[in-house]
Order: C-alpha cells, then sequence, then structure tokens
C-alpha cells in the first residue's frame, strides 16, 4: 500500500514537474486552482442487534438497532490545478469510516486518504490522459459513488456494488470521447494495480490486483446512458494469520479474477429507470501458467457472483421516490440474497439534498453484513442523511 | 395620487415578472459561427461535450432555469447534480458564471469556442443566434 502511494506520489511529482516546465513555456497559460468538496451525514440503525449493517466491504464496523453515524457519512475534497494548455492536476481527500490495514483491529470511524491523485494531459477537448492514482471504472457510477448528491437515492444497492471492491487503480487511464451524431461514446481504457482492504464475515482481507486492466465504454443520447465494461486483474485475497491453515480456499492463491458489467440508465427529467448487471468470476491460476500477465487460463473456479439490480422513481417537483431491486448469487454455492430499498430525495436547497431510505436485506448477506446471520431473517435497515456539494 | 403612483409601479412590475417569465431565450456565438442543434445544445449543457466553453447565468436566474428547463428538461437541483458529477470524477468543470447578458455578449463575442445564452430582446450585432428556445 505505501509502495503503491510512494509510485503514486513519484508520479504526480514527475507529472508536476514536467507540467510546470510546459507551463512556464506558455507565457499566456492562465493557472488556476479549484477546490469543491462533497459530503453525506447520514444516521443509520437496522431493526435488530448482534447483526451490523455495513456500506461497503471494506467496512467491519457497521449498524445495528442504535442509531450509527458511521456507515453512510462522509467527506471528500477536490483540488483541481490547471495549468492551462490541457495540463492539470486533480487530487481528491476522502474521509470516511473503513478499515486501514490487513490488522483486525484497524477500523477508523474517519479514516482520510487519497482516493485520487493524478495528473492529467488533453492534448484535444476530446482526449484526457492520466497518470497516478485514477478511479477503477466498474460500474455506472463507480465514479461518482462517493458524491452522494448526484445520486437518486441514499445508497447503492450492495448487491451489485459490493462484487468489485477495488475502486481505484494506480497507473495510467485514456479517456476519448467520440461524437457520433447526436450522441457521444466515451472509451476509457487504465493499467495499472490496485489494492483494498476488506473484512469478509469477520475475516480481515487484503485485496490486491496486480496488474489489473480495464475497458469501459459509455453511450449517452438524449435521456439514454448505456455502459459496458470489463475488468481483469492477477488478484490475491491475503489473510496475514489465517493464511497457512486455509490451504485450497481462496486466500492466498493468485487468481485469474475477470469482471464484466454492463448498465442502462433512463432520465428524462421526471422519470428515472437504472439496471445493472455484474457477473465476477476468480480462477485459480496454475503456477505454470503465471506469466505475470492478467490474460492467464485460470484453472478451477474459486468464487463466481452474478448480480443485478433494476429500480426506477419518479420527480414530483423537489421529490423524488424511487423503489429498487437487487440481487447476487453465489454461482458456486448456490446462495441467493436479494434486496428491497425504499428511498425518496427531498431537494431542500440548490446544493443541498435530504433522503431517506429503508432497505430490507437477507440477514445471509456477506456484502452487507460484517458477520452474516441466517437466523436473522430479513433485517430492515432506515437511514436518514443530508448530501451536500461546495 | 400617492396610491396611484403606487399602484401604477405595481402593475408595471407584475408585467415585467410576466414578461420576463415568458422571455425567449437566445443561444448565442460568435458572428461567424454556425448554428447548432438542440441534441448538441444539451450535450454541451449537461457535460457531455467539451468542444465548446459554455458560459452561464448566475444560479437563481429566471433566464437560467428557464433555458436549463427548455434545452434539457431539467431543473436547478438536476443540473446541479449533473455538474457535480462531472467536476467530481474529473472529467470537466462546471460552465463559467457570468453576472448578465452583456458579459455574455462580450466573452462569445471573443471567443469562438464560447457558447452562451441571453434574452432574445438583449440580441445585437455583436453576436449570432445560433439556436432559438421559444
Amino acid at each position: 500500500m505505501t509502495n503503491i502511494l510512494h509510485r503514486t506520489k513519484l508520479a504526480a511529482a514527475l507529472c508536476a514537474a514536467g507540467i510546470g516546465l510546459m507551463a512556464a513555456n506558455q507565457a499566456s497559460a492562465e493557472v488556476t486552482f479549484k477546490v469543491s468538496g462533497y459530503g453525506t451525514l447520514a444516521a443509520t440503525m437496522t431493526d435488530q442487534d448482534e447483526i451490523q449493517f455495513r456500506n461497503s466491504l471494506n467496512q467491519s464496523e457497521g449498524a445495528s438497532n442504535k442509531l450509527d453515524l458511521g456507515v453512510d457519512s462522509r467527506l471528500g475534497l477536490q483540488g483541481v490545478l490547471n495549468f492551462g494548455s490541457g495540463f492539470s492536476i486533480t487530487s481528491q481527500l476522502l474521509g470516511q469510516r473503513r478499515r486501514t490495514d490487513g490488522t483486525p483491529t484497524s477500523n477508523e470511524d474517519f479514516n482520510v486518504g487519497f482516493e485520487w491523485l493524478f495528473g492529467q494531459y488533453s492534448p484535444t477537448s476530446n482526449i484526457d490522459l492520466r497518470l497516478g492514482r485514477v478511479v477503477l471504472p466498474s460500474f455506472m457510477i463507480s465514479d461518482s459513488r462517493n458524491v452522494g448528491y448526484t445520486q437518486p437515492w441514499l445508497r447503492a444497492p450492495m448487491s451489485v456494488y459490493a462484487q468489485m471492491p477495488l475502486t481505484t487503480l494506480d497507473g495510467v487511464q485514456a479517456l476519448w470521447r467520440i461524437p457520433m451524431g447526436p450522441a457521444i461514446m466515451t472509451i476509457q481504457p487504465s493499467y495499472g494495480e490496485s489494492a483494498f482492504n476488506i473484512s469478509s464475515s469477520g475475516l480481515p482481507l487484503k485485496a490486491t490486483s496486480h496488474p489489473v486492466a480495464s475497458l469501459n465504454a459509455n453511450l449517452e443520447f438524449g435521456d439514454w446512458l448505456i455502459r459496458a465494461g470489463q475488468v481483469r486483474g492477477s488478484s490475491m485475497l491475503r489473510n496475514l494469520v489465517l493464511s497457512p491453515f486455509l490451504a485450497g480456499s481462496p486466500l492466498n492463491h493468485k487468481m485469474k479474477d475477470v469482471f464484466t458489467s454492463a448498465g442502462v440508465q433512463y432520465d428524462n427529467g421526471t422519470a428515472i429507470v437504472m439496471a445493472e448487471w455484474a457477473q465476477r468470476k476468480q480462477n485459480d491460476i496454475d503456477p505454470s501458467y503465471f506469466s505475470g500477465a492478467p490474460f492467464n487460463i485460470g484453472g478451477k473456479p474459486l468464487a463466481e457472483t452474478r448480480s443485478w439490480y433494476a429500480g426506477g422513481g419518479w420527480r414530483f417537483g423537489k421529490w423524488l421516490p424511487m423503489v429498487v431491486y437487487g440481487e447476487a448469487k453465489n454461482t458456486l454455492t448456490s446462495v441467493k440474497t436479494h434486496n428491497m430499498n425504499f428511498s425518496v430525495r427531498y431537494d431542500l436547497m440548490n446544493n443541498v439534498a435530504l433522503k431517506a431510505q429503508v432497505s430490507r436485506y437477507d440477514g445471509r448477506d456477506t456484502a452487507a453484513f460484517v458477520v452474516p446471520d441466517a437466523a436473522k431473517g430479513t433485517v430492515n435497515v432506515f437511514a436518514v442523511g443530508l448530501d451536500f456539494v461546495f | 395620487m400617492n396610491n396611484y403612483i403606487k399602484r401604477g409601479l405595481i402593475a408595471l412590475g407584475l408585467s415585467a415578472v410576466s414578461m420576463a417569465s415568458q422571455a425567449q431565450v437566445a443561444v448565442i456565438m460568435g458572428p461567424s459561427a454556425a448554428p447548432i442543434t438542440k441534441d448538441q445544445l444539451s450535450n454541451i449543457y449537461l457535460g457531455r461535450s467539451f468542444e465548446l466553453k459554455p458560459v452561464d447565468l448566475p444560479e437563481g436566474s429566471a433566464l437560467r432555469d428557464q433555458f436549463y428547463k427548455k434545452a434539457t428538461d431539467r431543473d436547478s437541483s438536476q443540473i446541479k447534480a449533473t455538474w457535480s458529477r462531472i467536476v467530481f470524477t474529473g472529467k470537466g468543470q462546471a460552465p463559467l458564471i457570468l453576472q448578465d447578458a452583456a458579459a455574455v455578449k462580450k466573452a462569445v463575442a471573443s471567443d469562438p469556442k464560447a457558447i452562451g445564452y441571453i434574452d432574445k430582446a438583449a440580441v445585437d450585432g455583436s453576436v449570432k443566434v445560433v439556436f432559438s428556445l421559444d
């Protein structure tokens, strides 16, 4: 992790130096610095004790039947240093509840880290080239998932969004916009490495993907957005304490990891409909095949999930009620869990939205609960929150 | 007498308000620009296309709300959410905000890539109407 961060810092510094030189040559270029931010303050609770509901796989502490301000709350700060002539540096700091390393006691209620730190060069208005820590685009809203104000719901359906915990990538990324008549296609290839601390049924794990490559394509036309993408990596799940005793499990295996997803959104200003589908396959890599590339032939399947959600809402002036149904299936164990989400958004001010959400999750859901418990049956999760941008 | 003047002023004020709410919005660019389509216009102001540089009127301005409603079918909160998504994904910056029609005309007249919108009544020879929202 520190190694990755150091490399990112080095890359950003190199980029900054290069940009500085270029900028010095462009006496007319105007250097600007813009700071903006976003945040969510939310209180979350469930109707049962002894089970903890969480917002993300990287939380090892969640809400039970007492109000918890840590599950859905977060704060982000973004600075963009623009040197003109297409050169810029973007950094985004994010503070939220999350695990910080592989030790069991590392959960922090407000942990601040660099979500992004990249240098960007845009040779034309249709091409962005990035170097540093960038978003790993695996979902329809993966790049703005933390910015609650931009979303109709209070919390994205965990069934799909928990299947790919890696959110950022240290490496290179390009963004290419292709105008096609009234439509615009965006192609976004990325390459690098990625790491994430997760907690699975109470077990602290470190997920790494090195190398990881991703291709994301978006098509926007009128009120429609269609996207499809794939993330391929050589992944590993590690637990420093338990690993020697769990040979044969997905732990400490180099895995061929393929995550494929697609989504569609329709929003005409009044009606909104969204649906996404995702499949993740992790196969054992035979050491004799291993050559460091993410395109190895996979061996025995170690994990396989298929998930989807679909939902819709209707705007009545400043009110937006929405219903979303989500489902996740572990195709190796055939365990299927589903969730129902009812949410309402009220646009309080031009940069503040008030939200409430009631979700019903299956107690067996490994993504939603710190330690899943089949005996709990259906767990109701209540949350109210305030989303803002500034 | 005083009362009559007051009533007259109120009536004038009311008619000004009702005129403002029925204003025709002209989308303008520099004098040499070609007309654009409504799809292009909404792509520019919803942050999908960055080939042109959009300028905006201040948040809360009636003409701004009317422009977005007619051009994109979205209200000011939805526009704020759309641009927040673009800003916080590092894909671009929200349009430059200018105070009034005079500033918008000056900006588009001096930069062939700049595009703005004003009340149709404020259009003059320094700019060209590339799209009309009635």
